[in-house]
């Protein structure tokens, strides 16, 4: 039994089935325990979709998702999310404050909500930024908080859905190689979306790659095995991405042939 | 160096000495454009000029009849402010987070938005009486419905990350709404109280005329009767004058006591 | 229907209801009258003639007063827009009078433009400017830079670019001011009609009140509210299409 399954999941949005609403139909995929999952595909092919429904924010229409066997009913702590953007951070509390806001959930006493709170914002490099509101601070910076607010949780599975998407080229570097040391001591089941196949190889133990919607599901999965860290300039990391980027490639060709017959 | 910083500063003082006369312009020009308008006008005491107006409003000080008036209906004003904006929140928060009662409450809102707090003035009088119950449900009355609509605007515009998030970390229920509903919605509450304040301000005169026997609305109203057009003046721009400084203070006050909620206009 | 169209309608049905009950079981008709029994007293008043006669001078009110308020409200607006010293050496003046009301103007507009139709003109102006002013200077506020720099990019001057960006961008923000002006011009219909009329919904509400007939104060509110519905309806539709590309979320 793997820790993470999602058995023939069908999802769409209104009541009847047609021709456009299907967002996944008979989707399967397994994560083992400890696993660093990546999912990739083209836009508008329900990965955040599947990011959601392990999250808890909405349930399959047909077939199940299950963690240890057990389905999915509601979000709750054993699955942390990290959104992309900063929509989720609340612009009220300093960064300090964010993140310990699900300690405070947990009805943690003021003093151990700090210092662990404290412990995580010296560890993603904002120890000197915890007063600060959101506003005050750059989107780098944003998602930084959010990765210590969910890792602050002890989760056992963290769910990402495109964290890195809105920063620039050089921060998301720095972010993906931080993300890798942190999730690596952390032993937590990751489950990871991003359309970008060169942050997929640097992050991922095992990378799935969604066919073009509607009513989308896997098409193929790697197993990554290169060494860490990895490094972005080596042969081996072009004739992985060389590798993906044929099947991901011909699923994007879908999605732009059929806009310009729309 | 420091010379340059002088210059530069003394160059800002003259700019903002130049906008605050250019601001301050047009209320000149509008006192002689009412000089001038006054003197020409065929029925002299039903037109009194600045000058006039100023000597009445000395009396009226004199007599301490405006500082009472003032006191009394600023009294009002917060009385009717603040319990119309709590019961607009109250009501706003309501309709933002249940579907079935922002579909009830809407028609009735969505009518009583066409009827000024006038029109209501004899049903008030014959069910709460002529004493300041009657006069405190007419600015309760305004207030309430602009505090309502805009708590309903920032509850139904809460990012869903937001929320998602909180659920992620277990919180439901009370502690969702304490934690993250209200906070994300305070912005449009105070946007919603400071334009509140304002109706509250212009239904005083609606709200004195209530069997009132002081006050600015009363003032205005009273002096009506007997053609004292000076005495009209002095109230309204006593009115004005209040309104204006009672924003300015909401804006600060919120700046100060909200600065983490930083409402959009403040 | 909707399910929000059926709530909404059953609420105010049940709220009709229980109005009837208890203006027939608890208060006498001089306190709160009975929904049927305004009606009726409408129906009277319908069919004598005055109702309709009533309806069509504060109708013929509002539609000069709102347009006229909205006309001057966003030509303000846009001048004040367009030109950023006329906006910071008049706000001044317009947040001071935005605190007097159209009441408090009663006694010198009745004494500048007299008992006709111009004075009650004035008032329901006054109020709808204030709203149509304030709405089009806030859509100003919201203008984006970016869409300004491609205009002068591709050889737009200041005049083009006001006529062909900010304009249009504001043109939402306008329409949005005229609908809240809507309501306060309804609102003013009754000062307007304190000013000497003779007939009028909001002159029926008042005259009702010296004649103690509740009945007739109320038919005077719920035609008020009934034609402030329709108005709001038609503005509504109206601009949804002939603004379609704005897309009005109305």
């Amino acid at each position: 039994m793997s820790f993470i399954a999602f058995r023939e999941v069908g999802f769409r949005y209104g009541e009847r089935e047609d021709a456009g609403n299907s967002i996944l139909r008979g989707l399967d995929l397994e994560i083992s325990r400890g696993t660093f999952y990546v999912l990739l595909g083209p836009s508008g092919c329900g990965k955040t979709t599947a990011l959601n429904l392990l999250a808890g924010f909405e349930a399959p229409r047909s077939g199940s998702v299950l963690v240890e066997g057990r389905p999915v009913q509601q979000p709750g702590m054993d699955r942390v999310v990290i959104f992309q953007g900063d929509d989720s951070l609340y612009p009220w509390l300093t960064a300090l404050e964010n993140v310990e806001f699900p300690l405070r959930m947990m009805g943690l006493g003021a003093a151990e909500r700090r210092s662990r709170a404290e412990a995580w914002l010296a560890r993603v490099g904002l120890a000197n930024h915890a007063a600060k509101f959101p506003h005050q601070l750059s989107g780098g910076m944003k998602q930084r908080i959010q990765i210590a607010r969910a890792l602050v949780c002890d989760a056992p599975v963290l769910l990402m859905d495109e964290p890195f998407g809105a920063l620039d080229a050089q921060t998301r570097t720095i972010l993906q190689d931080e993300l890798v040391d942190i999730c690596a001591g952390s032993g937590a089941t990751v489950l990871f979306i991003t359309h970008d196949i060169a942050e997929a190889i640097i992050l991922a133990d095992r990378i799935g790659v969604m066919r073009a919607g509607p009513g989308s599901a896997l098409k193929d999965e790697f197993e990554l095995d290169l060494p860490r860290p990895r490094n972005r300039g080596s042969v081996e990391f072009a004739a992985v991405y060389d590798r993906i980027q044929r099947v991901l490639g011909e699923e994007v060709q879908k999605v732009v042939m059929r806009e310009a017959a729309a | 160096m420091s010379a340059a910083v002088a210059k530069l500063s003394g160059q800002g003082f003259l700019h903002h000495l130049t906008w605050l006369v250019l601001r301050l312009l047009p209320f000149v020009v509008m006192v002689f454009l009412w000089d001038f308008a006054s003197r020409a006008f065929d029925v002299p005491v039903l037109f009194p000029g600045p000058l006039s107006t100023w000597n009445k409003a000395i009396q009226l000080i004199a007599d301490g009849q405006l500082q009472a008036d003032i006191l009394i209906s600023l009294w009002r004003i917060t009385v009717g402010f603040v319990v119309g904006s709590l019961l607009g929140m109250t009501l706003g928060l309501m309709m933002g987070l249940s579907r079935p009662i922002a579909d009830t409450l809407g028609p009735f809102v969505h009518t009583l938005r066409f009827i000024g707090p006038i029109a209501w003035i004899s049903a008030v009088m014959m069910w709460f009486g002529l004493g300041e119950t009657s006069k405190v449900i007419l600015i309760v009355y305004t207030t309430t419905f602009v505090v309502l609509i805009s708590t309903m605007i920032g509850v139904m515009t809460i990012h869903p990350n937001k929320l998602r998030a909180a659920r992620v970390f277990g919180a439901r229920g009370f502690r969702l709404f304490a934690h993250v509903t209200l906070p994300a919605a305070l912005p449009h509450v105070l946007t919603g109280a400071r334009l509140a304040m304002m109706n509250s301000f212009m239904t005083i005169i609606a709200a004195e005329m209530v069997a009132a026997r002081e006050g600015l609305g009363f003032l205005i109203f009273n002096s009506r009767q007997w053609m004292e057009v000076d005495a009209i003046f002095v109230g309204m721009i006593t009115l004005g004058l209040l309104g204006l400084l009672a924003d300015r203070l909401m804006a600060l006050l919120t700046r100060v006591l909200f600065r983490r909620f930083r409402p959009a206009d403040a | 229907m909707s399910r929000g169209a059926v709530r909404g309608g059953g609420a105010v049905l049940l709220f009709l209801l229980v109005w009837e009950i208890a203006a027939r079981m608890i208060f006498v008709p001089a306190v709160l009258p009975a929904p049927s029994a305004i009606a009726a007293e409408g129906w009277a008043r319908w069919l004598s003639g005055a109702l309709q006669w009533d309806v069509l001078m504060s109708a013929s009110r509002l539609a000069v007063g709102f347009a006229a308020g909205s006309l001057l409200g966003a030509f303000l607006g846009l001048l004040f827009g367009a030109f950023a010293p006329v906006r910071r050496i008049l706000e001044p003046l317009v947040q001071f009078l935005r605190f007097i009301p159209p009441i408090a103007w009663l006694t010198p507009v009745l004494i500048w433009f007299g008992i006709g139709e111009e004075g009650k003109w004035v008032l329901i102006t006054y109020t709808t400017t204030f709203m149509v002013l304030l709405n089009t200077l806030a859509g100003f506020a919201e203008q984006h830079r970016d869409r300004m720099r491609a205009a002068r990019v591709f050889g737009a001057g200041s005049w083009e670019t006001f006529r062909h960006v900010r304009l249009p961008a504001t043109v939402p923000w306008i329409l949005g001011g005229m609908r809240i002006g809507m309501g306060n011009s309804f609102q003013t219909l009754i000062v307007a009609e304190m000013l000497a009329s003779n007939e009028g919904l909001g002159q029926l509400i008042l005259n009702s009140r010296l004649q103690l007939s509740t009945e007739g104060m109320f038919v005077g509110i719920a035609g008020i509210a009934v034609l402030g519905i329709l108005a709001d309806s038609a503005f509504r539709a109206a601009t949804r299409r002939m603004f379609q590309r704005y897309r009005l979320g109305w």
